[in-house]
C-alpha cells in the first residue's frame, strides 16, 4: 500500500486532503502540520510520495523539501508542491529545486488520488 | 449516497464566520490579515466556494502588491458573509 505524507499548516486543507486520500483504499495516508514535523516522519515512516505545502510558516515547503534531499539522499521518494502560487514559472523553480510535480490550489478533492497517482512507480 | 467531504465543509463555513469577524477587526497591514486570505485563497475552492477563493486571491495579490485593496477586501467580506453549507 502506498505511504503518503501530507504536509500542510492549514487544518481545513490537510483534513479534506487526508481525507480524499483515505477513501482511496489503496493509500497509507499520514498528515502533517509543518515540515519540522515531516521532516521527523519522513526518516522513519518511508513515505512512497510527499506532499508539501509551499507556504508554511517558519519551516517553508521548499526549505522543508532542501533538508529532505539532506536527510534522505537518494532515498528521498517523489516530492509534489501544493500550491495556490502556480504560475509557468513558479513550477519551474519548483522543479528546479526538485520537486515532480505540483498540485494546484484549489484543488477537486475527488481528484487528488488519481494526481498523486501518477508520480509513483 | 452521503457525502464523506460535509462534515469538513460545515467546519470550513464555520471557520469562514469567525474570519469574517477576525478581518473586521484587523487593519489590512496586519500580518494576519495576509495569513487568513492566503488560507481562504488555497481553502475555499476546494470546499466548492470558487467565488470565495478568487476574491481571497484577488486582495492577497493587492496587498502583496502593496495596491489600493478597499474594493478586493469589501468583496471578500461580502462573499465571506455569504456563505452557506449547500
Amino acid at each position: 500500500m502506498p505511504k503518503v505524507l501530507y504536509v500542510d499548516d492549514d487544518d481545513d486543507i490537510r483534513e479534506i486532503a487526508v481525507l480524499a486520500l483515505s477513501l482511496d483504499a489503496t493509500f497509507d495516508v499520514r498528515p502533517c502540520s509543518s515540515g519540522e514535523e515531516a521532516l521527523a516522519v519522513a526518516g522513519d515512516w518511508s513515505p512512497d510520495v510527499i506532499i508539501l505545502d509551499v507556504m508554511m510558516p517558519g519551516m517553508d515547503g521548499p526549505e522543508t523539501l532542501r533538508r529532505l534531499q539532506e536527510k534522505l539522499g537518494v532515498a528521498i521518494p517523489p516530492v509534489l508542491f501544493c500550491t495556490a502560487r502556480a504560475q509557468k514559472s513558479d513550477i519551474e523553480r519548483y522543479k528546479s529545486l526538485g520537486a515532480l510535480g505540483v498540485i494546484c490550489k484549489p484543488f477537486d478533492p475527488m481528484m487528488i488520488s488519481a494526481n498523486v497517482r501518477r508520480y509513483l512507480d | 449516497m452521503e457525502d464523506p467531504f460535509a462534515p469538513l465543509r460545515a467546519k470550513f463555513v464555520a471557520r469562514c464566520r469567525s474570519d469574517a469577524g477576525r478581518l473586521r477587526a484587523l487593519a489590512q497591514s496586519d500580518p494576519a490579515t495576509i495569513d487568513i486570505v492566503h488560507r481562504l485563497s488555497g481553502s475555499a475552492g476546494t470546499f466548492g466556494y470558487a467565488e470565495l477563493s478568487k476574491g481571497a486571491e484577488a486582495l492577497e495579490d493587492a496587498l502583496r502588491d502593496g495596491r489600493p485593496a478597499r474594493n478586493a477586501w469589501a468583496r471578500l467580506l461580502e462573499l465571506l458573509d455569504g456563505v452557506q453549507e449547500d
